[in-house]
């Protein structure tokens, strides 16, 4: 039984009523069961009620999710408790996901296990010790016994708790009160040399094996011991295909690292996986040992010092994949935010070879053939030898390599990436002219897992920004004076398009600011309210003239000043669709037109997709919204415009966006670029159905064309770009040609008259000057 | 005008009833020409109007008696107009009465001597296409007399549009069922007795068989392409042209079937290519836009004045022509002493055959005879007897006897060992003063597009090398000699219409491959090393593994066989199967039928690149720091990296390359005839000239 209701929560406070009767009584808001977060007394207040509301203390706006149960200071629930807190998001009861999962002790000291909520979002997992959280992490690792879908597994390193002594841990979801399913483990002691391994190792080199980072190499409920011998049996095995006598399989080098300290780990780790045959580890080598170093072996590979290489790099080089220049190995970066996605992305479509680059920045999972490494301009060795291998890939990435990708995880401790520094970024800068690139290297923004973030060489000389619904002027307003802060490094059009006509204020601050010259105007005129919307975009693109066209409801506003340019730039590479980015309301909530109904409600209206391409700012989606997205114009014209005909005029957008996916191109989030603007509703719901089409569509559309390679795939429409010169204007010319020739073969209709008005005079024996006249005339008309 | 000139009749075939838009337009000069004096269109014409008019008899196949009589009744004013061609018989009869022939033609850059006897006059005149306002006055004039009004058949807007007979459509079948099923377009079949041919033999849904008079100018206006399809018109006949003229005035995309009348009109419209030409009008503007030019060109070519100057020039120039006196065909000696001569020879040889104007004696080396049986017997099919030469002797310069002979072809006659009997032949002739002719033999000819720094320079004895594309694009090197010899006219060969094979289906799934690679290899050829295989097999294998959901059919050269004979070195995938063309479930593999069916095609330097990018789809090469310069700009290949990229590549700029690459490789359509008349031309010549000149150049030239 309840009393009263919670009735929103946002900028951190929780407000909410309780029947006139209940007036003072105290309300508190509880964490965890048992912690009160905050206090508030009920007020009277108009409407016979009792309001209240509480603000929550700081550390809890931190956007991670809780749940917090609003409740009388006595215990009796208020309605619509608990509520579930994320970054400022109030969300329904029908939106709590259920949540499932495992945990269990691995070794002595590691937690791991798995946990997934019905909805799909991350979780996040954290360890009690006596009713204190003593650990946490989320839980979105690979883990070997999880369900199919993303990953969801966590381990949690508790090797310094247990060297405190024996304890009873609680594992459980953040926001749920039971624990995990085996999640009430018993810590003990550290175990000591076992004499599982004196058959393999002596004392030394059992602990050179226990040294290393083995928690990482794979997170499994096997026993400890199991996946040691289990490494050994692999070690042996690989190190008995390696043949004495050959010259050396591969060179380890290792370079200096100003983060990772100046451990061995590496070399110490190297040595014990090494065979006379499978050459040696230079511990920062200068740029000459390395080029002499790589000459001599088949391969190069690269480790940090605190890095333990793979059992796997030994069988790669073991056995010398002939075709192949460079090898790649899919990463698993412990406790990296990423973990378990691929540490490199070999796309070579679309994004190619920037996303190769991006992808590459932060590893050192990967071998290079010695001769090739050998050849590298001398400054991409020097800066290899300072530690910095981003040259390095930029190199590689741009000389035609054959590259392989192998499945093995390797393993690494967590290493965060270091920022690039002016020289490394001049250097790549500078390959990449070489390549004949015009690409721009600029630093990634903060929280970006690479360094680096290569922005497309093409820019828009023109971007026209076509604001629908112009005739809401206050909404107009804000947008036009926000569109007046960007820079961009072209011009910017302004074309406002609304069914009603446009507000004579709106359009003279249009032409104030960005020019009369500039701003076009596109609304239905008397007589014309059956014309749909679709059609009035269709007009208002018509009327554009930039090569970028940016759609924008009235009322956004752009957060960053490059808001604009970057949308416009990335909407003009080849096989892109269309790119939105992040769009919140005033409280922060994310805002789009569209709503997914079986996601999270609050989430974009189309994830992202997990790939994350362009060092993770920029993800591929299946759609974008129109509220704020950019398409070229081009793109817009191939893909035939607006069409209210496929699932009405509402919808039109979301049918575009199908179309986009039929015809494979890759729609993009700009994730680290915000605008503002208010949710629209989906009171009918019409946009979930719109959405689910779309999805099904790009499902199928990928299912369709899984492992290959794109452009095999016979589709008759025409290739964006440059290929074949602009579609648009061969089609103009088509019909300016069908025009002329129409016209041409009517006008001889008359012109041939003359013939038969000759052959009449010739009969009639007409004298011979009036022949002469008629002859005169009748070349001149046949085109003598 | 000074003053009114002497009437014309033209008197209309007696067999006509319904009269198609080509026919009608075939007539229009007689409309043209009513600037200049009166004329009128006759079915039958009585002794009065003889007296007082001249006379053009039009003729469509076999010439009635009256015609012939009327023929002999006026003499030295009456010309003979081939609208729809002349028996071979009828032709003998008119060179015998002495009437001359007014043929209609165009004046391309690659148009070929009207195929007639030299001593039957031809005055040829500028051809013409339908138009609407000459057609509305053409069909008023033989409504008049008492022709039926032509039928109007309603084309399906975008239909495939195929005119032609049921033979030369019934060759093209596969090629068209291909377009049909792949662009998703009808087929409209129009032909002068649709019962002739059975819809269900075409092997494509939703085809309908119309007579020919019932299309109109608007059916090709509406059309998504025009296929112009005769396999049984006579030589001499101006019907294909006047469809294909017709269809290019109404700015439709036109392929068509290789035939005399259309030499002039080749690049305004796609001749013999069927895959690429249909293709090309239904997948790209590029093709439209092009084809819309050529209509504005045509019709700016096509003024009433000027056609109507035109034809009153040439039929004045007929009328004027005397009587050639008759006199022995001149005999051309063909030689064959490779097994790569019969494929360049033969098409030639028939097309010599088939314009009556030369006799034939050919000659085969003992050695041929017994390397390669096939050139005999096809030679013998073809109604020839060849002489068998002593190799040994015709190396040496003692055999064949040129004594009689007006001239010499060859398809090997560089200076290289392998061409030694040929070119010492042409040397012989050269210095006898008799012409010598040779033909490029195949894309990539040693002195012509392709050197070996050990052989060092290359040049041909013949006075006339036939070679397959521009001259202004061969390579910069080659010899002096040869640049003034080489005359380009395009490759003798028509290529094959490929026929349809059901290419190997996915086990699983739903048993289609989202993709068709045919990868071709000659590896047996020493130009390749043993690294240069390798790097070939690991690419193939990797581009494999890269794209699961592609099948690549490996296809080995059909005499090398490297890779089937060398089992274990094929690269094995799911997605990889070998073709071994001595097998009975591959042999309907051929090369052609594999690379229609391809989605992309991988080769290794050969002819097989030129055929793909004549089939209109997209081709690379494995190059390997090979100088494959005479291939660009089709992609060349260095890595697996780089074959990746080609798969992925969008089709239309791959096919923008296989145009561009064509445009300078080979000239469009099959060359026979144009190399039948430029020898016939410069027979004539010869002979007019009176006999042989001595040209001792070539003895000062050491051979090999």
């Amino acid at each position: 039984m309840s009393v009263g209701s919670v009735e929103s929560l946002s900028d951190g406070e929780i407000r909410g009523w309780l029947p006139l009767a209940m007036a003072g009584a105290a309300v508190e808001a509880v964490l965890e069961g048992d912690v009160v977060a905050a206090r508030a007394v009920a007020a009277p207040s108009e409407g016979a009620r009792a309001t209240f509301a509480f603000v929550l203390p700081g550390h809890l706006a931190d956007g991670r999710m809780r749940f917090i149960e609003v409740r009388l200071a006595g215990g009796e629930a208020i309605g619509g408790s608990p509520v579930l807190w994320d970054g400022g998001l109030l969300a329904p009861a029908e939106a709590v996901a259920t949540v499932e999962g495992v945990a269990g002790l691995l070794g002595p000291a590691t937690v791991t296990g798995w946990a997934r909520a019905s909805d799909g979002r991350s979780l996040e997992i954290e360890v009690l010790r006596g009713g204190q959280v003593v650990a946490s992490a989320v839980a979105d690792r690979m883990h070997d016994g999880a369900p199919e879908g993303p990953p969801c597994g966590f381990s949690i390193d508790l090797t310094a708790l247990a060297v405190a002594g024996e304890a009873e841990l609680t594992v459980r979801v953040v926001g749920q009160t039971e624990p995990l399913p085996g999640g009430v483990v018993q810590l003990g002691r550290l175990p000591s040399a076992s004499a599982t391994f004196r058959g393999y190792f002596d004392d030394a080199g059992y602990n050179l094996l226990a040294s290393l980072p083995f928690e990482h190499l794979a997170v499994s409920a096997e026993p400890l011991d199991q996946r040691l011998t289990r490494f050994i049996r692999r070690l042996a095995h690989e190190r008995g295909r390696l043949r004495a006598g050959h010259r050396p399989a591969g060179v380890l080098i290792i370079p200096p690292s100003p983060q990772a300290g100046h451990g061995d780990l590496a070399v110490r780790a190297w040595s014990l996986q090494s065979h006379p045959a499978a050459g040696q580890a230079f511990v920062q080598p200068d740029a000459d040992t390395i080029r002499e170093a790589a000459a001599s072996a088949d391969y190069a590979a690269f480790a940090w010092p605190d890095e333990a290489p793979h059992p796997s790099l030994l069988a790669v080089l073991a056995r010398q994949d002939p075709a192949a220049d460079v090898i790649v190995w899919d990463r698993f970066i412990a406790d990296h935010p990423r973990a378990g996605s691929p540490g490199w992305t070999l796309r070579r479509a679309a994004f190619d070879r920037p996303t190769l680059r991006q992808g590459a920045m932060t590893d050192t999972a990967f071998a290079v053939r010695g001769s090739r490494l050998a050849e590298a301009p001398a400054p991409v060795l020097e800066a290899v030898a300072q530690g910095d291998l981003h040259p390095l890939l930029f190199w590689l990435a741009g000389a035609d390599l054959v590259w392989r990708r192998r499945p093995e995880a390797l393993t690494s401790a967590r290493r965060t990436p270091a920022p690039p520094t002016a020289a490394s970024a001049d250097l790549c800068q500078a390959l990449l002219v070489a390549e004949g690139s015009r690409a721009v290297i600029t630093p990634a923004p903060p929280g970006s897992p690479a360094p680096f973030l290569l922005l497309p060489e093409r820019r828009a000389g023109v971007i026209s920004l076509i604001v629908m619904n112009a005739s809401r002027a206050a909404d107009a307003d804000r947008t036009l004076r926000a569109t007046a802060g960007q820079a961009v490094s072209g011009r910017i059009e302004i074309v406002l398009v609304d069914r009603p006509a446009i507000p004579g204020a709106v359009l003279d601050l249009a032409r104030a600011l960005f020019g009369v010259g500039n701003v076009r105007v596109v609304h239905a005129v008397e007589g014309e309210a059956h014309r749909t919307w679709a059609d009035l975009v269709n007009v208002a693109v018509g009327e554009a003239g930039g090569e970028a066209l940016v759609f924008v409801d009235a009322g956004a506003a752009f957060q960053d000043d490059l808001l604009l340019e970057q949308l416009a730039l990335w909407c003009l590479e080849q096989g892109i669709g269309a790119v939105g980015c992040a769009m919140r309301d005033a409280h922060g909530r994310m805002a789009h037109g569209l709503r997914v109904s079986e996601g999270h409600p609050f989430g974009p209206p189309f994830e992202p997709e997990t790939d994350a391409a362009f060092a993770g700012l920029v993800r591929s989606t299946p759609a974008a919204p129109l509220r704020l997205a950019a398409i070229a114009r081009e793109t817009f014209h191939r893909l035939g415009g607006l069409d209210a005909a496929g699932y009405g005029d509402r919808l039109a957008w979301a049918e575009l966006m199908i179309r986009a996916g039929e015809a494979r191109l890759t729609h993009l989030h700009l994730g680290h670029l915000t605008a503002l603007a208010e949710a629209w509703d989906d009171a009918d719901g019409a946009g979930e159905a719109a959405i689910r089409r779309a999805r099904l569509a790009m499902r199928s559309a990928s299912a369709d064309g899984a492992g290959m390679a794109p452009g095999l795939r016979r589709d008759r429409i025409a290739p964006l770009g440059a290929s074949e010169g602009s579609r648009t204007d061969a089609e103009a010319a088509l019909q300016a040609a069908a025009q002329a020739r129409r016209a041409r073969e009517a006008d001889r209709a008359d012109a041939l008259a003359a013939l038969d008005e000759g052959q009449g005079l010739i009969a009639d024996g007409a004298d011979p000057a009036r022949l002469a006249e008629w002859a005169r005339r009748a070349r001149a008309r046949l085109g003598g | 005008m000074a003053a009114v000139q002497r009437p014309l009749i033209w008197r209309l075939p007696d067999h006509w009833r319904d009269i198609s838009l080509a026919e009608r337009a075939g007539l229009y000069p007689a409309l043209h020409l009513g600037l200049d004096r009166p004329v009128a269109l006759r079915r039958f014409v009585d002794a009065v109007d003889l007296d007082e008019a001249d006379l053009v008899i039009v003729a469509d196949g076999v010439l009635s008696e009256e015609a012939f009589d009327l023929i002999g009744r006026t003499a030295g004013r009456v010309a003979v107009l081939p609208l729809g061609g002349l028996a071979p018989a009828d032709l003998d009869r008119l060179v015998r009465l002495g009437a001359p022939l007014l043929a209609a033609r165009d004046e391309g850059p690659l148009a070929s001597r009207f195929p007639a006897p030299f001593d039957l006059a031809v005055a040829v005149a500028r051809g013409v296409g339908a138009r609407a306002a000459e057609d509305a006055a053409m069909v008023r004039r033989l409504a008049g007399l008492g022709f039926p009004s032509p039928g109007a058949a309603s084309v399906r807007p975008g239909a495939l549009v195929v005119v032609g007979d049921a033979a030369g459509i019934l060759r093209i079948a596969p090629a068209l069922a291909r377009a049909s099923r792949r662009h998703g377009a009808p087929m409209d079949i129009f032909l002068r007795d649709p019962a002739a041919l059975n819809a269900g033999a075409l092997g494509a849904p939703g085809v309908r068989l119309i007579a020919d008079h019932a299309l109109t100018l608007k059916g090709l206006e509406v059309a998504g392409a025009v296929a112009c399809a005769f396999a049984d018109e006579p030589l001499t006949s101006d019907r294909p042209a006047l469809w294909v003229r017709s269809a290019i005035l109404a700015a439709a995309c036109v392929t068509a079937a290789a035939h005399p009348s259309l030499d002039g009109l080749a690049g305004l419209a796609t001749i013999d290519d069927w895959d690429r030409g249909l293709d090309r009008a239904f997948a790209g503007l590029g093709a439209r836009l092009q084809a819309a030019v050529a209509a504005q060109a045509m019709a700016d070519r096509q003024t009433p004045a000027r056609v109507a100057l035109s034809w009153s020039a040439s039929l004045a120039r007929a009328l004027a022509s005397p009587i050639r006196a008759s006199r022995p065909r001149p005999e051309l000696l063909v030689l064959f002493d490779l097994a790569q001569d019969l494929d360049v020879l033969l098409p030639v040889l028939l097309a010599i055959q088939a314009r009556s104007a030369l006799t034939i004696r050919t000659a085969v080396s003992d050695w041929l005879q017994a390397e390669s049986p096939r050139t005999l017997d096809r030679l013998a099919e073809a109604g020839f007897a060849p002489q068998i030469i002593d190799r040994q002797a015709a190396s040496r310069g003692e055999t064949p006897v040129l004594a009689g002979l007006a001239g010499v072809l060859v398809a090997a006659d560089a200076s290289v060992e392998a061409h030694k009997v040929g070119r010492a032949l042409t040397d012989r002739a050269a210095a006898a003063g008799v012409p010598a002719f040779s033909v490029q033999h195949g894309f990539e000819t040693l002195g012509l597009t392709y050197r070996d720094p050990e052989i060092g320079d290359v040049d041909f004895g013949a006075r006339q090398v036939f070679v397959w594309g521009p001259i202004g694009d061969l390579p910069s090197w080659i010899a002096p000699r040869t640049r003034a010899a080489v005359v380009g006219l395009g490759d003798p060969k028509s290529p094959p219409v490929a026929a349809e094979v059901s290419w190997p289906r996915r086990e699983g799934r739903d048993g289609d491959w989202a993709a068709r690679v045919a990868v071709f290899e000659n590896l047996h050829w020493e130009r390749y090393d043993e690294p240069w295989r390798a790097r070939f097999l690991a690419d193939v294998a990797a581009a494999a593994a890269q794209a699961p959901d592609a099948l690549f059919l490996l296809k080995p050269h059909h005499a090398g066989r490297w890779l089937t004979r060398r089992p274990l070195a094929v690269p094995r995938a799911a997605n990889i199967v070998l073709v071994d063309p001595r097998l009975p479930q591959w042999e309907p593999f051929t090369a052609p039928a594999l690379i229609a069916g391809a989605d992309r095609v991988l080769t290794t330097p050969s002819t097989v690149a030129v055929d793909a990018a004549r089939a209109g789809r997209p081709v690379a090469l494995f190059a390997y720091g090979l100088d494959l310069s005479v291939y660009a700009p089709l992609t060349t290949l260095e890595s697996a990296a780089d074959v990746a990229r080609f798969l992925s590549a969008p089709e239309a700029e791959l096919l923008k390359a296989g145009e561009s690459f064509l445009s300078r490789a080979v000239l469009p359509g099959a060359a026979a005839h144009r190399i039948a008349g430029a020898i016939e031309a410069r027979l004539d010549e010869t002979a007019a000239h009176g006999g042989r000149k001595s040209a001792m150049f070539s003895l000062a030239e050491p051979v090999n």
